[in-house]
């Protein structure tokens, strides 16, 4: 009988212990980089950032890393992209592999005529829906001027709830100089975009403020 | 329907209307109304008093029983001290006193060879030759010249023989006395020897009057414990007092210790078990580590009971003793294969930090940077500093068991007088508030007169007319009757109104 009960009470405890167990948080981290013109120079900067973030990211978290180019919405411009294993020493490894082959890229990459960035957003939300990660942030490093081939169509709403977009290193154009408020037309027309999607905007262009890289 | 409206464009009318109106219906229920207030002032009231009665005796009950749980935990200590003394004594009597026969062997032995030695240097050597015979012999021979030379010659003889005869006696004699010397000398040995034994027998016997004393005042106190004295009491209210601060502040110091020990192992468990799992909000890596720290801290639990420095488990401490010694060994070989885990963890942990400086390295500097980094030179102190201390740690923990028990029966006692005082403490609010709401139920009660005073003053007025003379005036046996009756009633009242 004595038994029993404690066979009963150790199931319950197992079940109680069952019922409070819950993943991590975890958090998903999708960056574009903009391969565009002359914004390839600006590359280097944007491997310290990912080397940043590999640092900052956590066993479980997930990371990617696509090109923006004429056509971004295909598979075939990620670059890296990888949910890191729950032991640590694995998870290191992982980094290692992906720095490695951001490194490669960098060192290969070809700038690209039109520059899709609404194309890579929406596999960014795709990729970071998929991944079931807690925060999602979509970083985006790009001087955020967009601009498509012939026929390809983008007018469409991205549906971003729960997302974060932030713009890094949004560099000011030629143009821009000469008539500054293109530039701010332009940034306000990507935030009125993104929070009428339901995501939050964010912009950073100081990159060597660690405290404002923070997800 | 606005009461200002009651008399249609006479407001003032209205509401005199409706106060006169208030006030009578007051005043025709005023003692309806008091009778409500004082019923349900006693309704809070003897409640209040009931609960307030309540918790004073369960203080009292409390106190009780804290007195017998704290003269049953003194008990148990001067038992246990008891105990101590008593195989204190039996080891005393054990190590110094079974020697005794041997001793006083030795002591006899010693005192028979002394004896012996002294007869033998009370023998008396021999008396010198008879020469003193043969020369009177001689001297006895008649004086005549042809004597002379032969005396003279015989005389020469003798004294040649008697010079050397004495030469030889007295060597002879010295060596005598020499050797006598020489006994006396080596009896002095003896008595060393015995002054020696009975030196370290009057010490053992010393020592065991002290152990004995002492056992006299364990008794003395356990004899208190048992009659229950004041004085016990108070000794050990002040004891146990004494013994819950300090046992407290050597479980914090303790939990320091296990603090470091969860740093230690926390970052390596992640690697064992799945880092991105929680439970109740924590990682379940950092539960394991707690875990493991809570099943060090256990084992060293039994380990100490199993020993006997500790009395928290019955069964343990009445198990026999060859059990219990098994139980010991057993308990010491999975807190030593637990304190090798940790040493395991903390060398881990330690390379996991390399290979975690490494990467940083890497991403930063890049592949070169991180090559830098792992072809430096490490010194390997810190590893070694760690894996010692996640080897030791545990077995300090184990240590904890001796405060956490002291805490555990001293914490009872100061737990069952805080309390007891709560008890009388809230006891007294309650009686109090109980005094407050009497106060306050007479408050209301005037205030109610003063609304309706007006009725009032009108009773009062007609209370106090002055009467015609009635029958009873006139006949003093009546007023005596009346004044009585009244006095009866009035002291009725007052009662009343004494009681809360």
């Amino acid at each position: 009988m004595i038994k029993i009960h404690k066979l009963l009470f150790i199931f319950f405890i197992a079940i109680a212990l069952n019922a409070c167990s819950q993943q991590k948080p975890t958090t998903g981290v999708y960056l574009l980089l903009d391969t565009s013109g002359t914004y390839t120079k600006e590359l280097k900067k944007a491997q310290q950032i990912i080397h940043y973030y590999l640092a900052q990211l956590e066993p479980g978290d997930s990371f990617a890393v696509a090109r923006i180019d004429s056509g971004s919405f295909s598979e075939n411009d990620i670059i890296a992209k990888v949910t890191f294993d729950h032991r640590p020493s694995r998870a290191n490894e992982q980094k290692r592999a992906f720095s490695t082959s951001i490194s490669q890229f960098i060192e290969t990459v070809q700038g690209s005529a039109y520059t899709d960035i609404s194309g890579g957003l929406l596999l960014a939300k795709e990729y970071l829906s998929e991944t079931g990660a807690d925060k999602k942030v979509i970083l985006v490093f790009s001087d955020m001027q967009e601009e498509l081939p012939k026929g390809y169509k983008r007018d469409f709403e991205l549906e971003l709830p729960g997302f974060e977009v932030i713009a890094l290193n949004v560099t000011k154009l030629r143009s821009d100089n000469q008539d500054p408020t293109q530039y701010m037309e332009r940034l306000n027309t990507w935030q009125q975009k993104i929070e009428q999607s339901g995501g939050k905007w964010r912009m950073i262009n100081d990159l060597e403020r660690e405290q404002s890289l923070a997800l | 329907m606005q009461i200002a409206n009651l008399i249609p464009g006479e407001p003032v009318l209205s509401w005199l209307l409706v106060i006169v109106a208030a006030n009578i219906i007051l005043y025709f229920i005023r003692v309806s109304a008091h009778e409500l207030f004082n019923s349900l002032t006693r309704l809070i009231t003897q409640n209040l008093k009931l609960l307030s009665k309540a918790l004073l005796k369960t203080a009292q009950q409390m106190k009780e029983r804290n007195r017998e749980v704290l003269l049953e935990h003194g008990k148990q200590q001067a038992e246990r001290e008891l105990e101590r003394q008593f195989i204190r004594l039996g080891n005393v009597v054990e190590k110094d006193l079974h020697r005794y026969p041997e001793i006083q062997r030795h002591i006899e032995q010693n005192i028979s060879q002394m004896e012996d030695k002294l007869a033998q240097t009370s023998q008396v050597p021999l008396p010198s030759p008879e020469w003193t015979e043969a020369v009177e012999s001689i001297a006895k021979l008649k004086d005549t010249t042809k004597n002379d030379a032969v005396v003279g010659k015989l005389l020469q003889a003798i004294f040649e023989a008697f010079q050397k005869q004495q030469g030889e006696v007295l060597t002879t004699h010295r060596q005598d006395v020499e050797k006598r010397h020489n006994l006396l000398k080596s009896a002095m040995g003896h008595w060393r020897h015995i002054l020696n034994k009975l030196t370290g027998l009057h010490e053992q016997w010393q020592n065991l009057n002290d152990q004995a004393k002492k056992i006299d005042l364990q008794v003395e106190r356990f004899d208190n414990m048992v009659k229950g004295t004041d004085k016990a009491e108070r000794l050990l209210k002040a004891s146990n007092t004494t013994q819950f601060f300090i046992s407290l502040v050597v479980m914090v110091i303790a939990g320091f210790g296990a603090f470091v020990n969860y740093n230690l192992i926390a970052l390596p468990m992640s690697e064992l078990m799945p880092a991105t799992s929680q439970v109740a909000g924590y990682d379940v890596a950092d539960i394991g580590a707690a875990v493991i720290i809570m099943l060090e801290i256990t084992v060293g639990l039994f380990f100490m009971e199993a020993i006997g420095i500790t009395r928290l488990f019955p069964v343990i401490h009445f198990m026999e003793d060859k059990k219990r010694l098994i139980w010991a060994w057993v308990c010491m070989a999975f807190l030593l294969s637990l304190c090798a885990v940790e040493a395991g963890l903390a060398y881990m942990r330690e390379i996991m930090v390399a290979d975690k400086a490494l990467l940083t390295s890497f991403l930063v500097g890049g592949e070169q940077a991180a090559n830098a980094a792992a072809s430096a030179e490490h010194s390997n102190i810190p590893l070694i500093g760690q894996m010692t201390l996640g080897f030791v740690l545990p077995l300090i923990l184990m240590f904890v068991a001796i405060p956490f028990e002291s805490f555990i029966h001293s914490g009872r006692h100061v737990l069952g007088n805080i309390m007891v005082n709560l008890c009388i403490f809230t006891s007294t609010l309650l009686r109090s508030l109980g005094i407050f709401v009497y106060q306050i139920n007479q408050s209301i009660k005037h205030v109610y007169d003063i609304i309706c005073f007006a009725p009032l003053w009108f009773e009062h007025l007609i209370e106090h007319k002055p009467k015609k003379e009635t029958s009873s005036e006139h006949n003093p046996v009546a007023l005596q009757i009346e004044q009585d009756t009244k006095e009866v009633i009035d002291n009725t009242n007052l009662k009343k109104e004494a009681q809360p």
